[in-house]
């Protein structure tokens, strides 16, 4: 995530909750990515909720813990939020905010993708067709997963959701097609031991 | 005088803008310098609240915004039939060369092509005098569609000259003159039309031909009428949308209008694979030369998803006015409805229940008032009728909430799906003691004079059984089934029949997808007669389980599947052999 470039103000009107509001912006964009810096130099990212009237409603993605109204810069880097890609990112492990976990440099990128993405236009679409294999035999067997579908997984607390998903991400694969095939697992709001269960349930899978 | 204005505020879809006096309300503008479509929803003072049909991601205050003039209408003329637009009528198909797989913004496109010649027959002749709904002549749109190419409704009328001769002509071209008052307004196949505005009708009927949609479960115990309104909500998983893409594919409708809003993307696709492969079961042609598509699927912008379902109605009114029996098909009206709350909360209006906005009750019935069978304006004399069915997706399958309780009031044909039967595998899960229809009485006769006198005395024996069985069934909750006596056994059996024979369609199998109405009757009547034969029988000491095992049962029960509509003189053979079976049993004489 580059945060290169951009314009800073240091006016800051309000801090509640995740949202800071900056006074006196001109020239910042819905959706644009913004950096705040903490008085202590500390960077977060956030971006732009609401714009107009020289006012910009900025929600921090990372907490307004620490932040105050003197002292804090919000700098609009004057694009909305990208996420650098190319073949690079498989294998790798990325924070919420797309900046690597795993102690390693940043993937170099092919492009820069708008994670706010553009709507898939529906006559351009397949129907889904072909079977993606589990490996779970009750999924394969009686509620088959298929290759551009989506199948989300209820479940409640206690349950063993996590080790569901895990399984598919390991095994998953389309059979009968050479076609490129890439797993990406999102972990929203799991606890540390889950996604260390995660990252080694995956890690020991590509080993095998 | 157009209006041009700044942007001074984003967030989200709505954008609000000054120097917007000239701006009315409604009017479609373009915002910012990517030229996004928008629509004016409020003015204060200057300052216009504009909703934004899509994404707005990047948009800066201080771009310029400026008025088209006209409120947001569609395009109409031949070429609609067989398109697939998005919720402002772009075709979707021509944004996927503008900008490949995703849909690009900015980009703009002719709801038709307009360079497509049409072979145009005039049905008025220099000299005439026409008014607004005239027809002046025809096309043929598709196979299956004659196109009538009307004065428009805000069309002054007026004296016809230069009227074209028969010949192939493009959209562009200028078929007539209507002189008027000294002034020539030209006269072209395609007239724009504003999408909140109702099309003018001549007079409104009393909605009394059913719409025959094939469907055993809706045809004959919950009846929707042509030009009539009905609803079908249901919790996710209960199979809305097979059942919607049914009515869609087998009613007996000359235009077919799909609304996909807010749903999956998938669904839309699967009605583009289908429907060409699909052929009308009464002419013979695919279905896709009768079908408008429109969508906005759950990840396209919101503000396109609340005129979307404007934009599928005006159409359908078009075709209405043609003397076209259209239905209207809206998958689902709660994604719309979430629009609505969507964009009121953005415009920071109070909210009424769950957070909709307080005029969500006068949207949706201003939007079901639009359906209705009508005599068209102008000559020659055309009757067409839009009917309206709505998908509502309760969270939850709560019938209670705002949406569904609303829609209720607005729709005469209720059809309840319900989970459980969906989860036993009874489909359409459509609930027999939950629905309900206001039509019955109305298309009573349309039955007894095209099938059979008897069918309302019929249906509503089998209603009947199904009603006594549903009280039955809390005592044998209680007691178990030996405690009933012989007669109301036979009750529980007959609606065992009533309930795999006849409600129960599968719409996967090539038979039972599509019942004609004649099949429907001969099926119902058989089972209504094995009730009576079987009552007459135990009557007269025959043992419940002699009647049960009857060989005769099986077939009823597979009649569905097993006899195909034209093979109608097989029903009567399963009669004859029921009877037979009945007296060998019992020696019961049969009296019919």
């Amino acid at each position: 995530m580059t945060t290169e470039g951009g314009v800073q103000y240091s006016k800051i009107a309000e801090i509640k909750g995740p949202l800071v509001v900056v006074d006196d912006v001109d020239n910042a964009a819905f959706d644009e990515l913004v950096e705040v810096e903490t008085n202590d130099g500390e960077r977060r990212l956030g971006k732009v909720l609401e714009v107009g009237n020289g006012k910009a409603i900025v929600q921090v993605f990372e907490g307004t813990t620490g932040l105050s109204i003197s002292g804090t810069n919000a700098k609009f880097v004057g694009k909305v939020m990208e996420m650098p890609v190319s073949k690079e990112v498989l294998g790798r492990v990325f924070d919420g905010l797309g900046r690597p976990k795993d102690g390693l440099p940043d993937p170099i990128a092919d492009k820069f993708i708008d994670i706010n993405g553009e709507p898939m236009n529906p006559e351009q679409r397949e129907y889904p067709k072909d079977f993606i294999q589990t490996g779970v035999s009750v999924i394969d067997g009686l509620i088959t997963l298929v290759r551009g579908q989506k199948l989300p997984i209820f479940s409640g607390s206690g349950m063993s959701h996590n080790l569901l998903a895990a399984q598919i991400a390991r095994q998953a694969s389309v059979v009968g097609t050479n076609d490129d095939f890439a797993v990406v697992f999102a972990a929203i709001g799991v606890q540390y031991s889950e996604a260390e269960y995660f990252r080694r349930s995956l890690n020991w899978c590509a080993i095998q | 005088m157009t209006a041009q204005g700044r942007i001074v505020w984003v967030s989200g879809p709505a954008v609000r803008a000054d120097g917007m006096a000239d701006a009315k309300m409604y009017e479609t503008v373009t915002v910012g310098n990517s030229k996004l479509v928008g629509e004016v929803i409020r003015l204060t003072g200057d300052v216009a609240f504009i909703q934004v049909y899509e994404s707005t991601s990047g948009l800066k205050p201080g771009e310029p915004v400026v008025g088209t003039g006209n409120p947001l209408s569609v395009l109409l003329g031949p070429g609609i039939i067989g398109q697939l637009y998005d919720g402002i009528q772009r075709p979707l198909k021509e944004l996927s060369k503008a900008s490949g797989s995703f849909i690009g913004r900015g980009i703009t496109t002719t709801p038709v092509d307009m360079v497509k010649t049409y072979h145009f027959v005039p049905t008025a002749s220099n000299g005439d005098e026409v008014l607004p709904g005239n027809v002046i002549g025809t096309v043929q749109e598709t196979d299956l569609i004659e196109h009538s190419i009307m004065v428009p409704p805000n069309h002054p009328g007026g004296k016809i000259s230069n009227l074209v001769s028969e010949g192939d002509y493009n959209l562009e071209t200028e078929l007539a003159t209507v002189e008027k008052d000294g002034q020539n307004v030209p006269l072209k196949m395609y007239h724009k039309w504003p999408v909140r505005k109702p099309r003018p009708y001549n007079t409104r009927y009393d909605a009394t031909v059913p719409l025959l949609t094939g469907q055993r479960v809706i045809d004959t115990f919950f009846p929707i009428a042509k030009g009539g309104t009905g609803s079908i909500p249901g919790a996710f998983g209960t199979g809305k949308t097979v059942t919607l893409h049914q009515i869609a594919k087998w009613a007996d409708s000359q235009v077919v209008v799909y609304i996909g809003c807010g749903e999956r993307g998938n669904e839309m696709t699967e009605v583009l694979v289908e429907f060409p492969h699909l052929k009308d079961p009464r002419s013979g042609k695919p279905l896709m030369d009768r079908t408008v598509l429109v969508a906005n699927t759950s990840n396209m912008p919101v503000a396109a998803r609340e005129a979307s379902i404007y934009t599928g109605v005006t159409i359908a009114e078009y075709y209405r006015d043609m003397g076209k029996d259209v239905v209207l098909v809206a998958d689902s009206t709660s994604r719309w409805a979430e629009a609505l709350r969507e964009m009121s909360g953005r415009l920071e209006e109070m909210p009424a229940e769950e957070g909709y906005p307080s005029y969500l009750a006068s949207r949706l019935a201003e939007f079901y008032e639009r359906a209705g069978r009508v005599r068209a304006a102008g000559s020659p004399d055309r009757d067409g009728s839009v009917t309206l069915i709505g998908a509502v997706s309760p969270s939850g399958g709560d019938f209670t909430e705002p949406v569904t309780t609303h829609t209720m009031r607005f729709i005469k044909t209720f059809w309840a799906l319900d989970a459980k039967l969906a989860y036993s595998r009874h489909y359409p899960s459509i609930n027999w003691m939950n629905s309900y229809s206001g039509y019955l009485g109305d298309i009573a006769k349309w039955w007894g004079e095209n099938i059979s006198e008897d069918w309302f005395g019929i249906r509503n024996e089998a209603y009947g059984i199904l009603q006594r069985e549903d009280t039955l069934k809390e005592i044998v909750k209680l007691l178990g089934p030996d405690a009933l006596p012989d007669e109301e056994k036979l009750i529980l059996e007959i609606a065992r029949m009533v309930k795999i024979g006849l409600l129960q369609q599968n719409s996967f199998d090539d038979v039972d997808t599509y019942c004609s109405p004649e099949k429907q009757f001969k099926l119902l009547k058989l089972v209504v007669d094995f009730y009576k034969l079987g009552q007459q029988s135990l009557k007269e000491g025959t043992p419940l389980a002699s009647i049960r095992e009857l060989p005769v049962v099986t077939s009823l029960l597979k009649a569905r599947m097993d006899i195909k509509d034209d093979e109608m003189p097989k029903l009567d053979q399963l009669e004859n052999d029921m009877k037979e079976q009945f007296k060998n049993i019992s020696g019961v004489k049969v009296t019919n």
